[in-house]
């Protein structure tokens, strides 16, 4: 199987006068096949957004820079593109979804506007066809074509999501990446759009990343799964790698965490402490301060990936002796 | 929106009636009879007398004002106390010289304030906007009468290019309109600047960078429509400020407008052109005033939709699509 | 309130970081020590004519020159400061003072009592400011107090307006509902939140509010309803001047330079206070 997009030691720094230098990524390498859906997951704060707006090449700069790596994209190294070159990728074959539907729609334009700005900015076509191709996004999306005049603020939460999406997938893009897309929604709109995602993915064979902190989340939609800690990757499997046989103690405290209705637990289990500081890392392992099962020289090294399978890869100490 | 139109118009036009009563019983306020200071001190008592019947000035306030308002929604707006001539005729013949000086230099703000603002918002920090913005801060804070005179000082009376006063061609207009836009298009220029950092923050402008949208579309098609929202806000505030900016303008420059006629008649005790001149001077800012508001509407749809009165609707489409 | 991170201190440390802002600080506080000691620094009185030296331009002796009657015009602009600086700061104290009280009645008890106020308003606000400010002025005659009053009162509207949009900001947030549902005298530290959070657009007004009623007082004192000579008003001092602008423009120069010079220290304290009461810190 080909594969879509190839992450080799992507760094992105943030650079600010009065916080010090941000490392908020640092070093990550994935890779993604055709037609797969990669979870990242990670606290609030662990560089997932970071990542993807590297992929984008939407980082804020000033302050934020991608300082090292590549991104392979099909055949095109993302990072020396130039701009122009860039903005034919963006919306077109890689698309970005974010977490916030309530302000991700311009307030005084009619959705139906906002889809048909992507078709028409994307592909060499009349004004007329692009409104036609919007209509059936939206219908596609589970609202109604009639609705193409509206305005986002005549939606409700989960209806603006669903715009977003269609939004993203108007010029059937090669990878979707999205931000935590059901976050600021409630449970049961969350299982719609989730279920709705996963057939358009289907249905135009999309290749996805999905950012969430959710694992229940990543258990539904994804195959291969990647935990990020401090701006790194930690462990990174198949969804039965990382669930079944799960090895870095991160991961560990992670599904520990998770309050269980079976069982007969009094209290949460969270994993102690907190995540350190982007502009102040800790040395060697960014897990080890609040790692249980610390020794000594996981202070003073930092780990690689160590290859533990075919598909499972972990960065810790105690998996690394082969 | 019609009706809302109509209600505002409404509402206008009592606020107006509460102006005229304000206007009126502060001129009641004001010590010393008006006969003495249109007559002169000297007059004759029964030149005073004589006075205080043809203005009806004997009967008591509140039947005064009542004959006041009466004769006003009749399109009468009595007579001045220093010539005997109809107020309405006096202060129309000025008006437009004002309404011509204030509409030039609100044009003169926006054609300048407005694109300079959206300049020193994408130049931020580098030196075209330290420069802009610095002169803007100065422009704010120069006081009218001032600039006008310094401005007369430079190019008339020492370059002798443009005339230091009267109105009676566009050559006359430069000066005092450019005195009157100065500390306008500064105020206009630092807002639109604020506006546009402030939208470039918001989340719908990452969107349309992620959807691969041109730089200069997502400045003029997504950023600057929403940020002139509180930009008319400011411009509204302005042309309030240029009405009351002409009385002095028009002194500075020797216009013979209804600013300058207005302070003459205060200072004089003509209290019905006072009174007219500044019910006329408040219904045309209340006219400004709704022309904002419906540009609101104009520019975004949800204002739109509230005065459209719209909300319940909407709500009900959405639950009938679902969520 | 000694304590380290308390509002206040936390506000003038970002102030502190805006160098145009203390430097605006800086000028005012200038302008109040010019105002209160003007009698003592002054070369010459404010009224001190000698008509055989009228009409001198700057030199040593006379650094802005003399005007028609002989009077050294560095003297009077600096004594002038006193009256600018009072007429701004006393009328701007009545414009808040009533104004403040006004809208957040308004605010806070809404419904009749935020409908009456506001039709009140609406009328006083239909006219320009500016315009009943000479109204009331010319209705009072000339003087300092009257200037004082007529700037003070045409200033109410406005700052009535912000107190009262201010105040129903806050009321509508969510602590507050938080706050209620909560012990008593948490709902007092609370409201000294509530109390800075509302303040500070009204703070911001202030300053504004100051700029604006020193350059309202100098308007009106210059077409003759404000201050009179030979009280050294800087307006009026350019009211004196103005026949003269053709050979003798520094009567006019230097008391205009002086009213923009307060002004323009108002605004950028204002906008440095605008900026380090703004919770979000800027990028």
């Amino acid at each position: 199987m080909t594969k879509v997009l190839k992450v080799k030691d992507l760094t992105i720094h943030y650079v600010t006068d009065d916080a010090g230098t941000c490392r908020a990524v640092n070093k990550v390498s994935f890779d993604l096949k055709r037609g797969e859906t990669l979870g990242l997951v990670g606290e609030t704060g662990a560089g997932k957004t970071t990542i993807a707006l590297g992929i984008m090449r939407l980082v804020p700069d000033p302050p934020g820079r991608i300082i090292g790596g590549s991104i392979d994209f099909q055949r095109d190294s993302l990072l020396e593109m130039s701009e122009k070159r860039m903005r034919k990728v963006r919306g077109k074959q890689i698309s970005m979804i974010f977490q916030d539907p309530m302000t991700a729609l311009n307030p005084i334009d009619t959705v139906g506007d906002q889809i048909a700005e992507v078709i028409r900015v994307q592909e060499n076509v009349s004004r007329a066809e692009a409104n036609r191709r919007a209509v059936s996004m939206l219908e596609m999306v589970g609202i109604q074509g009639t609705r193409f005049g509206d305005y986002p603020h005549q939606f409700s939460g989960g209806m603006k999501q669903r715009i977003v999406i269609a939004i993203a997938l108007a010029c059937r893009p090669e990878l979707l990446i999205a931000d935590e897309p059901t976050t600021a929604l409630d449970v049961t709109i969350q299982a719609q759009v989730l279920d709705m995602m996963n057939n358009l993915k289907n249905e135009l064979g999309t290749s996805m990343i999905l950012i969430t902190h959710d694992l229940g989340v990543v258990a539904q939609m994804c195959e291969k799964v990647a935990i990020v800690y401090a701006g790194e990757i930690v462990e990174m499997g198949t969804a039965e790698d990382i669930y079944d046989s799960t090895r870095h103690p991160y991961t560990v405290g992670l599904f520990g965490s998770l309050p269980s209705v079976a069982g007969d637990a009094k209290r949460l289990t969270p994993v102690p402490g907190m995540m350190p500081n982007p502009a102040d890392l800790p040395k060697g392992c960014k897990f080890s301060p609040r790692c249980p099962q610390k020794v000594a020289e996981c202070e003073q090294h930092e780990f690689a990936l160590y290859q533990i399978s075919d598909t499972h890869l972990v960065r810790c100490i105690h998996c690394g002796k082969e | 929106m019609l009706q809302y139109v109509l209600k505002r118009i409404i509402m206008s036009i009592f606020v107006l009636i509460g102006v005229s009563m304000l206007i009126f019983f502060l001129l009641e306020l004001a010590p010393g009879d008006p006969a003495l200071a249109v007559l002169g001190e000297n007059a004759s008592p029964e030149a005073v007398a004589e006075f205080h019947k043809i203005h009806g000035l004997d009967d008591p306030a509140l039947v005064r004002y009542a004959r006041y308002l009466w004769n006003v929604l009749h399109g009468d707006l009595g007579t001045s106390y220093s010539n005997g001539k109809a107020v309405a005729g006096e202060i129309l013949t000025r008006f437009p010289t004002t309404v011509l000086l204030a509409f030039l230099a609100t044009v003169a703000t926006v054609i300048i304030g407005v694109p300079l603002g959206i300049l020193t918002a994408i130049k931020r920090g580098k030196w075209v906007d330290t420069l802009l913005s610095a002169t803007a801060m100065i422009g704010v804070s120069m006081p009218g009468f001032w600039l006008g005179l310094m401005l007369i000082y430079a190019f008339s009376l020492k370059i002798g290019w443009l005339p230091a006063s009267g109105f009676y061609g566009p050559v006359y207009w430069i000066l005092p309109t450019v005195t009157m836009a100065a500390a306008s298009a500064a105020a206009v220029m630092r807002t639109m600047h604020s506006s546009m950092l402030e939208v470039v923050r918001q989340d719908y402008i990452r969107t349309a960078r992620a959807k691969g949208v041109v730089e200069s579309r997502i400045i003029f098609h997504h950023m600057l429509r929403n940020s002139l929202i509180p930009v008319i806000t400011v411009i509204g505030l302005q042309i309030s400020l240029l009405f009351g900016g002409t009385m002095v303008i028009e002194t500075v420059f020797s216009i013979p407008g209804l600013g300058k006629f207005l302070v003459t008649a205060l200072k004089a005790r003509d209290y019905p052109i006072c009174q007219g001149g500044v019910l006329l001077v408040s219904c045309s800012y209340s006219i400004v005033s709704l022309g904002c508001d419906l540009l609101y509407a104009f520019l975004d749809p949800r204002i739109r939709a509230s005065y459209q009165g719209k909300k319940k609707s909407d709500r009900k489409a959405v639950e009938k699509n679902g969520k | 309130m000694g304590n380290k991170n308390s509002p206040f201190k936390m506000v003038w440390r970002q102030f502190k970081k805006n160098r145009l802002a203390m430097f605006g600080l800086g000028l005012f506080i200038a302008l109040m020590v010019v105002a209160l000691t003007a009698s003592w620094i002054a070369p010459y009185g404010f009224d001190d004519q000698d008509v055989s030296r009228r009409f001198l331009s700057p030199c040593a002796a006379h650094w802005f020159g003399t005007d028609n009657l002989g009077r050294d015009i560095f003297s009077r602009v600096l004594h002038g400061a006193k009256v600018s600086m009072s007429v701004g700061l006393i009328s701007t104290a009545v414009s808040a003072s009533v104004g403040v009280v006004l809208g957040s009645f308004a605010g806070y008890f809404g419904r009749k009592t935020d409908n009456i106020i506001m039709r009140i308003l609406d009328v006083f606000m239909a006219m320009p400011q500016f315009l009943m400010a000479i109204v009331i002025a010319a209705v009072l005659g000339p003087g300092l107090i009257n200037c004082m009053i007529s700037v003070g009162v045409s200033g109410i509207p406005a700052m009535a307006r912000v107190a009262r949009a201010s105040v129903l900001t806050q009321s509508n947030q969510e602590y507050i509902e938080a706050a209620r549902s909560i012990n008593a005298s948490h709902f007092r530290i609370i409201l000294r939140h509530v109390l800075l959070n509302a303040m500070s657009p009204i703070l911001v007004r202030i300053t504004m509010g100051l700029a604006g009623a020193i350059t309202a007082a100098a308007s009106l004192s210059f077409i003759g309803l404000g201050i009179q000579p030979p009280n050294p008003e800087w307006g009026a001092m350019l009211a004196g001047g103005r026949e003269y602008l053709t050979k003798y423009p520094w009567i006019v120069m230097f008391p205009g330079i002086a009213i923009m010079i307060s002004v323009f220290a108002m605004n950028i304290i204002g906008d440095g206070l605008r900026d380090a009461l703004d919770p979000r810190l800027k990028d």
